[in-house]
């Protein structure tokens, strides 16, 4: 039945995915830095961090776009598209964002999460707008992009906590209105508690997962499905099983703690990109075509049940 | 008001291809880039199986996925309900191609030519470079429409008004008229015939219609008329 059944989409690939890997993983570290801020951590590190990530992820998108030069056009449907409202988003961010870089105020840097925090949700909804593809039109996809971007910020920070002890701490930055910035270590207290958050966040984020998962499977392409089902346990072990082993021994040990936080984050972080790599590029079937009824033929022909190609059985 | 609707009767269509090659011919689509296309579908299993020819492309959506995720404003719906794509705008971002649920919108990235690199006289004559690296989908083939209007035409009745598609059927299975108007033929067809709309649980209101069987009240007339004719 050639052309009928869903097959995967090749309007967008790992370019995009990369800006839902990078945007939201910027995005989600951004979210953080105000309680960064609030314990005199190096929030300027941070806001650097996630600023690049969201421009990267917005430098492949650009790179996938057929007319380069008119991509300022992306700004002039706001009371529609999300895409539209995301780039607004990304604005803010990067202008508030800098600002803070610049000024190091608590008030920009509370701002600029404000705005990541908008980037992310506009990133959730650009995949539910997608009606031609049920692997991301499906609900549960909004709260699966926003908790994965948060788990891969707090993965983030705990990787860059483990930094800021070692090979980064002392590094001078040349930020800030006519001074230079010397990264210091994060205190032990909010590591520890980022720690706790991140554990609850990797539980979080599976249990949205499995009803992202479940929700999908009741309507859905076959070869979708066939996707999820080969991905859903190396999802589990490496994204969730080791980073949760991790975080969980070093919880209580404080030598442990910053090493094991930053191998649990770097887990965690790239089981979320691997899950961002395969909504985008791999499970993205399209529809397919289907009739609801079978078409009578000749006069005293009469009519049938239909047919769906390529769709789970009783869908 | 009017509402420009396309009905394909499945059960007419014998799946010839032709109005895939007219559209191709009319609007100097590319290889691989098919506005309008009918589908093969099997129905049933061994050893009950029926085949059914489907045409698809645009269904010209009266609240169109594509429009409302196109971030250039390049997408926009006509008040006849045509959807239209400005070439000089869309910046090719293919978010519309992946909103569709008819899979009916194309982006090619470099020109291509029926017989090799280059362009037939035909071709070369209707090529438009405006349409590389966008969105491009059926038209309904608005020109068509437009012209016919401003020349006191009926589209889907007067050929020089009517899609090109619906012009080349040879079994007389595509229609094209105004669904506002309760006497088109469009509108006649639909009231006479058992019908669908492709996907009508995704909400996109498709302004493209499939007959699938006769109206049980209406077979009953024609009999009581082919009975006093005897």
């Amino acid at each position: 039945m050639s052309g009928a059944a869903p097959y995967r989409q090749t309007y967008w690939d790992w370019r995009a995915a990369a800006n839902f890997i990078f945007g939201g993983s910027g995005s989600g570290l951004l979210l953080l830095t105000p309680l960064i801020a609030y314990f005199d951590g190096p929030v300027r590190l941070f806001l650097l961090a996630g600023i690049g990530l969201v421009g990267m992820g917005l430098g492949f998108v650009w790179l996938e776009i057929g007319k380069r030069l008119r991509a300022m056009n992306v700004f002039r449907r706001p009371n529609l598209s999300w895409m539209t409202r995301e780039s607004y988003a990304a604005t803010a961010v990067f202008v508030f964002g800098l600002s803070a870089l610049w000024r190091g105020d608590f008030w920009l840097v509370l701002v600029t999460a404000v705005f990541a925090a908008l980037f992310l949700y506009c990133q959730g909804y650009i995949l539910l707008a997608s009606k031609g593809i049920p692997a991301w039109r499906e609900k549960t996809a909004l709260p699966l992009i926003i908790a994965t971007g948060l788990v891969e910020g707090l993965g983030l920070v705990l990787i860059a906590s483990f930094l800021l002890l070692g090979p980064l701490n002392g590094v001078v930055l040349p930020l800030g209105v006519g001074e230079f910035f010397t990264l210091s270590s994060l205190p032990g207290s909010l590591v520890n508690g980022l720690g706790l958050a991140f554990a609850i966040g990797l539980i979080v984020r599976y249990l949205v997962w499995r009803k992202y998962f479940s929700n999908f499977g009741k309507s859905a392409p076959e070869a979708a499905l066939k996707v999820y089902d080969e991905f859903g346990p190396y999802f589990l072990i490496g994204g969730h099983a080791l980073p949760f082993v991790f975080t969980a021994a070093a919880l209580p040990a404080p030598s442990l703690a910053a090493p094991g936080f930053a191998i649990a984050g770097l887990f965690a972080i790239a089981g979320g990109w691997a899950l961002k790599f395969v909504i985008i590029t791999r499970a993205s079937y399209t529809q397919g075509f289907a009739i609801p009824h079978r078409p009578a033929r000749g006069p005293r022909g009469s009519g049938g049940p239909g047919v769906k190609p390529g769709w789970k059985k009783n869908t | 008001m009017t509402r420009w609707a396309m009905i394909a009767d499945l059960q007419s269509c014998v799946g010839c291809q032709t109005c895939t090659a007219a559209c191709r011919h009319a609007n100097d689509t590319p290889p691989g880039v098919q506005w309008r296309s009918v589908l093969d579908m099997e129905i049933g299993e061994y050893p009950d199986v029926f085949r059914a020819f489907v045409p698809t492309g645009c269904q010209h959506c009266a609240d169109p996925p594509c429009l409302d995720v196109c971030p250039s404003t390049a997408t926009r719906k006509r008040d006849d309900g045509i959807v239209t794509i400005d070439y000089d705008i869309c910046i090719g971002c293919g978010y519309c191609a992946v909103a569709c649920p008819y899979d009916a919108r194309f982006k090619v990235s470099k020109a291509e030519f029926a017989f090799g690199d280059e362009p037939t006289e035909s071709e070369a004559e209707r090529f438009d470079p405006r349409r590389i690296d966008v969105a491009t989908k059926c038209t309904f083939c608005s020109d068509k429409i437009d012209f016919g209007l401003e020349n006191g035409l009926t589209p889907g009745i007067d050929p020089d008004a009517t899609p090109a598609c619906v012009n080349s059927c040879i079994g007389d299975a595509l229609h094209f008229g105004d669904l506002d108007d309760p006497n088109s033929n469009v509108s006649q067809m639909l009231e006479k015939n058992e019908n669908f709309r492709m996907h009508e649980e995704l909400e996109t209101n498709p302004g493209f219609y499939y007959l699938w069987d006769r109206v049980a009240e209406q077979d009953e007339a024609d009999e009581t008329q082919e009975d006093v004719a005897k």
